[in-house]
Formats: C-alpha cells, sequence, structure tokens
C-alpha cells in the first residue's frame, strides 16, 4: 500500500476482483431496503408533520425540494425499493444504480430537513454514487479490474473519512477539552441503555473512553499503510467499538457499517459460504 | 466460478473523471468539516456528539406533557417521537426559539398525532419542558430542574 506515498492514481485505480464490488453492490441495495423501510423512518413521519417545521438545508435550497407531504414520502419511499429490487437482480446496474441512489438521498433530505441532522451517512452516498460506475458485474466473476477498484478505494477512502472528520469536528466543535468532557455522560443519561447506566458511576472510564476514541479516530488513516492482516484486524477493531455504542446508546451507524466491508475480501467470503450450502446440499441429493 | 482473465483496464478518459469526482467529493467533505454546518449535508460536519460537555453543569433532556381529551385536568407524559408527532426529540429541540416565540406551533404536533394515532384520545394541551440533570465531577448529582419552555392550549 505504499502506492498511495508512490504514485496516488495508480493506488486509487489498485484493481480488484469484479465480484467483490458485485457483492457489495448486492449488500448495499438490500440495505438500502432494509433502511427506507424498516430502519431510518424519521423522513417518511415527516410526511405527517406540518410545512411550518420544514427547514430547507443547502441541496434543497439549489433544487427547489418542497416540503414533505404523504404522497412524496410514500412515492420516495417505494419507489426506492423498487429501483433497488431491480438493482438487486444485476440488471440495468447504471440506471437502476442511479434511481436508488436519487430516491434515497432524497428521502434521507427529507429525514434531515427538519432539524435534525445525522452524521453516519456521507459515506454511503459516496457508495450510491459510485456503485453504477461500474456497469455489469456478476458475483463469482474474479477478473481483476481497475473500475472495480476504484468503486472500493473511493468508498474505503469516504469510510475511513467518517471517522478522522469526526475527531476534525470534534475539535472544531467541542474544542480540544472534548476529550476531558462529559459528552460520554451526557449520551448515557439522555439515551443509555438499563445494562450500561452503571457506567454513569465510574465517570473516569468515559472519559478514557473518549481519549481511546480520539486516538483511534485521528490515526484511522493508518488503515492504508498498514499489511493486509493488520488492516482486516482494525476493520474487526472497529466493528467491535460501535457493537459496543450500540450495547450502550443504542445509537449504530448502520449504512456505514455496511461501507466498512469495501475493506474486506468479502467474495471470498461469498465463496466459504457458497461451498458450505452446497456441500450441505450434497448428501440431501445422494439420499434422494 | 469465472476465471480470472487478464486485468480489465480503464481508458485515461475513465480515469481523469473518476479522479476528478473523488476530489469534487473530497473538497464537499473538507469543505463541510472545516467551515461548513448541518445546511450542507450530505456535506456537513461529521460531529456526531463532537460537542463538549461541562463535567460541572447540567445535561438538559426535552419532554413534551399533554392533557388528553379523556382527562383534560392533567398533565401526562408523551412521547416525542416521530410516530406520535411526526418529529423526534432533537428536532424540538432545534427549534426551542421558534415554539418560545409562537407556542400556537404546537398545535400541529396536536393535529400530526391525530392523523397518526386516530384511534388514540386527541390532545388538548401541550407544554414542552426542558429537564437537567445536574452534574458534578462528571457524576450525577441525583438532582432535576424542570423548566417549562411553552405551553398550547385546544382553543
Amino acid at each position: 500500500m505504499g502506492g498511495l506515498v508512490t504514485s496516488p492514481a495508480a493506488w486509487l485505480f489498485t484493481p480488484a476482483p469484479v465480484g467483490r464490488v458485485a457483492i457489495l453492490r448486492i449488500l448495499t441495495y438490500a440495505f438500502v431496503i432494509l433502511d427506507v423501510v424498516w430502519l431510518h423512518t424519521s423522513g417518511w413521519y415527516h410526511g405527517y408533520a406540518d410545512p411550518i417545521w420544514y427547514q430547507p438545508l443547502v441541496m434543497g435550497q439549489w433544487l427547489h425540494l418542497p416540503a414533505a407531504s404523504v404522497l412524496l414520502v410514500e412515492s420516495l419511499k417505494w419507489g426506492t425499493v423498487l429501483a433497488a429490487l431491480i438493482a438487486l437482480t444485476g440488471r440495468l446496474p447504471r440506471a437502476a444504480g442511479c434511481l436508488v441512489a436519487v430516491g434515497w438521498i432524497w428521502y434521507q433530505y427529507i429525514a434531515f430537513a427538519y432539524g435534525k441532522v445525522d452524521h453516519d451517512r456521507g459515506d454511503f452516498v459516496v457508495a450510491l454514487l459510485l456503485l453504477p460506475t461500474l456497469g455489469q458485474a456478476y458475483w463469482r466473476d474474479r477478473s481483476l479490474s481497475e473500475a472495480a477498484g476504484f468503486v472500493l478505494r473511493a468508498v474505503q477512502l469516504a469510510a475511513i473519512a467518517t471517522y478522522f472528520l469526526s475527531a476534525w469536528a470534534k475539535v472544531r466543535f467541542g474544542g480540544w477539552e472534548w476529550v476531558n468532557s462529559a459528552t460520554m455522560v451526557r449520551a448515557v443519561v439522555r439515551r443509555g441503555t438499563p445494562w450500561m447506566k452503571w457506567l454513569l458511576d465510574v465517570p473516569w472510564l468515559l472519559q478514557a473512553t473518549q481519549w481511546g476514541l480520539f486516538i483511534a479516530e485521528m490515526a484511522s488513516p493508518l488503515i492504508f499503510f498498514v499489511p493486509e492482516r493488520v488492516r482486516r484486524w482494525m476493520v474487526y477493531g472497529w466493528f467491535a467499538f460501535h457493537t459496543l455504542t450500540y450495547a450502550s446508546i443504542t445509537i449504530a451507524f448502520w449504512p456505514h457499517l455496511v461501507m466498512m466491508l469495501a475493506f474486506l475480501p468479502i467474495e471470498e467470503y461469498a465463496d466459504r459460504l457458497a461451498a458450505r450450502f452446497s456441500r450441505a446440499r450434497r448428501p440431501a441429493e445422494r439420499a434422494a | 466460478m469465472a476465471a480470472a482473465g487478464p486485468t480489465l483496464r480503464l481508458r485515461p478518459a475513465g480515469k481523469v473523471w473518476r479522479a476528478g469526482l473523488v476530489l469534487l467529493l473530497t473538497a464537499g467533505f473538507l469543505g463541510g468539516t472545516t467551515v461548513g454546518d448541518d445546511h450542507w449535508w450530505p456535506f456537513s460536519p461529521w460531529r456526531m456528539f463532537s460537542t463538549s460537555t461541562s463535567p460541572n453543569a447540567a445535561v438538559a433532556s426535552t419532554l413534551i406533557e399533554v392533557r388528553r381529551a379523556d382527562a383534560p385536568a392533567e398533565w401526562v407524559p408523551a412521547p416525542l417521537t416521530p410516530g406520535t408527532v411526526g418529529l423526534n426529540r432533537a428536532e424540538i429541540e432545534g427549534r426551542l426559539d421558534l415554539i418560545r416565540a409562537d407556542p400556537t406551533v404546537l398545535g400541529t404536533l396536536a393535529d400530526s398525532h391525530k392523523r397518526l394515532q386516530p384511534t388514540e384520545p386527541a390532545w388538548v394541551g401541550i407544554r414542552v419542558v426542558i429537564r437537567r440533570y445536574l452534574l458534578k465531577d462528571g457524576a450525577l448529582t441525583g438532582e432535576v430542574r424542570d423548566e417549562t419552555v411553552a405551553q398550547w392550549a385546544a382553543s
């Protein structure tokens, strides 16, 4: 990965297996459906809120996007689901992928244009915009492709930017004293799960966690400079962090978790799953 | 499994626009982080839990209490969630200035509640309360203070 230093252009287009992006695409579009229908539904409810609460974001001012209505949120919700289903079949990867991107981004816009913006969805926007650039891709295709490598690299960059730039934002908005502040106490008071409320009795532990998190976020770009084996463990480490966060304050950056998969050889996992599945089937066939 | 053939290369033009797009996105995210705010979404700064909370001040949490049509004399806590009023707590917290200046906007929450939960008793009064949990050295003191920010009654 020293290529990042010697030749950033070649590094950006490091060839990767087509199948890896095909699988990331399947997971992404499947997640879109899950997200729109079950996970992130505040946009849908905004269809029922009075327009007085609508606060257009810059994007909405430029594009003249209206306040939500029940008709608009229903159209976006089901239109996005339909486009994602088509994209999942692998047909029309560019057209369907672009429709998913427009529908999902607009739906998120409606969710965020009422005064509360979530901060975990920037990398997913990048993925939805770039995934269609690969065109046709089959999950068992192991050909190495620069177009596939580019999509993975861009998603990786956006995913790591989420950590690094959030450390930056902490300094900008919270100041350097953020690490010693009671931010996590506040989070646990407001959203702590019953089995994690004990944390409030050990404030020093929450403060130490703030130091650890801040250092990890600041150091997150190192992931591009370490050997492959270490890189995977760093990704597992982040997954562990997000699991603990969810257990403590029921906040999970779901779309971002999907994006972190761009670091892993997911096509190998898929092969192993497929092999196990066919092994399980073979004895049954013999018996028949 | 499809065998790996020769590496599929991109034409120079294909690389140029892709690299350009990445630069554009990078500029957007860096700009959002350094000078932007939430209104820049999707380029808004990644500021989740970025504010500092003083270890010796208070943690504030906003809630609503309502009078229901079936028991109008009594204030009862009501969930402040998208499923009940179309908005969540943080969205109401972000608009406290509007609510203070014009408490009648709370009436729209009663309307949304009626549309979202038509079988529940209607709300004939709403008040917004900020509940402050006091801290000392980062630990809760156990002391809680309530402040009623605004109040609305159906006419």
